[in-house]
């Protein structure tokens, strides 16, 4: 059942194993109907705003391998749903938002899919990701809560 | 037939507001109800004209009047002739809970995207994440 037309939707979705992150693929994976592609994308850098002490060479390849594990928590107990659609993942070594951006950009896809970070209404301020991505993505964003 | 969750579309008559129509009408799909909603609010708007409409109801009604002469000639532009409803309020803040009252799918606002003082100036769009129990889509 593709109700988004034959072509289906090119979505990348921003991943880092929160419960707004594993929503967002949920609704990315839904929606990208099954000729879709869903590509589940982690930084390795922190996002600027966060306190980040300098890292050396091999702390970016702990880093990384820290993202590729994270991204790799995506693909548990979802198989279900990988039938339909086709999903993959990447850790780039950059801030969250631009490796999004980024990713978006070399898929051409029709969207960024993230999580919102609030928590009921008691939190008055969005994650910096999706502030990030407002902001600077050229492509839509969808933030689901 | 089950019932169909419609999309939200905020409307102010801006370019933005127009790319955000046009997403909603290419991707969503045709079964699906659209709802656009002009929010006559007492926040900024991004166009420079229609930025200080205080709670006046003359300068409301021109308000009101300029966004219908827009959507007028951009649903015609589209070739969908769609209603659009007004409504009063915070926009990000009607818009959510017109959205929770329809149990709609998802809301699409537009939205312009800034270099410079972003954290300054208000935003529907980011108004409307914290506030939106429901996905939003933002077009840039």
């Amino acid at each position: 059942m593709d109700k988004h037309g034959a072509s289906g939707e090119r979505l990348v979705v921003g991943y880092d194993a929160s419960a707004g992150s594993e929503r967002a693929l949920g609704w990315a994976i839904d929606r990208a109907g099954a000729a879709g592609q869903v590509l589940v994308v982690n930084g390795a850098k922190p996002q600027p705003d966060r306190l980040a002490l300098p890292t050396s060479r091999r702390d970016r390849s702990a880093r990384t391998a820290t993202a590729e594990a994270v991204v790799d928590l995506a693909f548990l107990e979802r198989d279900d749903l990988y039938k339909s659609v086709r999903c993959d993942s990447q850790v780039r070594d950059a801030a969250p938002a631009d490796a999004l951006m980024q990713a978006a950009e070399e898929l051409d896809a029709h969207a960024i899919v993230v999580g919102s970070r609030h928590q009921g209404r008691l939190r008055a301020s969005t994650g910096s990701v999706s502030a990030e991505l407002l902001e600077h993505s050229p492509r839509p964003v969808v933030i689901v809560p | 037939m089950t019932h169909q969750r419609p999309i939200i579309v905020g409307y102010d008559g801006s370019d933005e507001a127009r790319a955000a129509m046009l997403w909603a009408l290419r991707d969503a799909p045709s079964d699906q109800p659209l709802k656009v909603v002009a929010v006559l609010g007492l926040e900024p708007s991004p166009i420079p004209g229609l930025s200080r409409l205080s709670g006046r109801p003359d300068e409301a009604d021109r308000v009101a009047m300029r966004i219908a002469g827009r959507w007028d000639e951009d649903s015609r532009a589209l070739g969908h002739i769609i209603d659009l409803e007004f409504t009063r309020g915070r926009p990000a803040q009607a818009l959510a809970e017109i959205a929770e009252h329809e149990d709609a799918a998802m809301i699409v606002v537009g939205h312009r995207r800034t270099r410079a003082l972003a954290p300054l100036r208000s935003s529907v769009a980011r108004d409307l994440i914290r506030l939106s129990g429901c996905p939003v889509v933002v077009v840039p």
